[in-house]
């Protein structure tokens, strides 16, 4: 019987942790559909149209996996607690750690992703757990403030050498693939808040000091 | 944005669009390994969520596919846009 619950409890592990990979194939697809839908601002080309229509379905149903994978993962947790009672929990060990989470979003960031929202959001609705996404998004944006003065326009979206402990600072949900979730959640949002204000004072400097720039 | 400014935000996108493929054809490699390990310790049981994990991992791997085939399908189009835009 041991053996057997050790090979499920490495099945669940596996399982959540390829839920976790699903999840960033989606964010993946989000990222594409945005410089799709940007760069066909105003066509009505055929061609153009199916690519955002079909990157978009690839985004939702990149998370649809995202979501039978945890579902999968839930019941076999029920099946290996209905024949060893107690034995299993949640697998804090088959998530990414922090530092990946972060250097992610960060890095998602600085490719001038305009859909972090919807990215977020997605992977909130997908946990549905939006409203404690949007507590971890208070408590880890007030962390990275503190980490990353304003003034310092590239430190804003630079990956601090030794990242937030954020995700262990999340709400937990109880849920492994929740938690990372919220945290990739939490932290992408919260990037894209302090790019957004760094973004609006290069804008005013750019406005004061070259009337000419043209975007 | 001039042309070659929309066919470099497009190559943009397909990059990420070939990368989010990529992704989820290690996340599908993942779920069946985990899917055969599995399949092969609760091959003969009756339990009903035991069965109900089998038939999500079986969902997953139709999904994936169909999945996969819109990633390429939206880089195929992309590709289309930019001949057609010279």
């Amino acid at each position: 019987m041991a053996a057997v619950v050790s090979q499920l409890l490495d099945v669940r592990d596996r399982l959540a942790k390829s839920a976790v990979t699903a999840l960033r194939a989606q964010a993946d697809a989000i990222e594409a559909h945005g410089k799709y839908e940007e760069a066909g601002t105003g066509s009505n080309h055929p061609d153009i149209l199916a690519a955002v229509t079909n990157i978009r379905t690839a985004g939702e149903k990149a998370g649809k996996v995202a979501r039978l994978l945890r579902e999968s993962e839930d019941y076999i947790v029920k099946f290996i607690n209905t024949i060893a009672p107690g034995s299993a929990t949640s697998t804090p060990e088959a998530m990414p750690s922090g530092e990946e989470l972060v250097t992610e979003a960060a890095a998602r960031e600085r490719r001038g992703s305009r859909y972090h929202r919807k990215a977020t959001e997605a992977a909130a609705n997908n946990a549905e757990k939006i409203q404690k996404a949007e507590k971890a998004t208070k408590e880890i944006a007030s962390i990275m403030k503190d980490r990353l003065r304003p003034g310092d326009t590239q430190a804003s979206v630079a990956v601090p050498a030794k990242p937030p402990s954020a995700p262990s600072q999340a709400p937990k949900s109880g849920h492994p693939v929740a938690d990372a979730v919220l945290a990739a959640a939490a932290v992408s949002l919260a990037v894209r808040a302090i790019t957004q204000s760094v973004k609006n004072r290069r804008e005013r400097k750019q406005s004061d000091g070259n009337k000419t720039a043209n975007n | 944005m001039d042309v070659n400014d929309v066919k470099a935000t497009i190559r943009a996108g397909s990059h990420a669009a070939k990368n989010g493929a990529k992704t989820l054809a290690k996340a599908a490699s993942d779920a069946a390994d985990a899917e055969r390990l599995a399949r092969q310790t609760i091959y003969d049981s009756q339990d009903k969520n035991a069965q109900k994990a089998l038939d999500k991992l079986t969902e997953v791997a139709q999904e994936v596919k169909r999945t996969l085939r819109r990633f390429e399908a939206a880089v195929e189009h992309a590709d289309a846009y930019i001949r057609a835009i010279g």
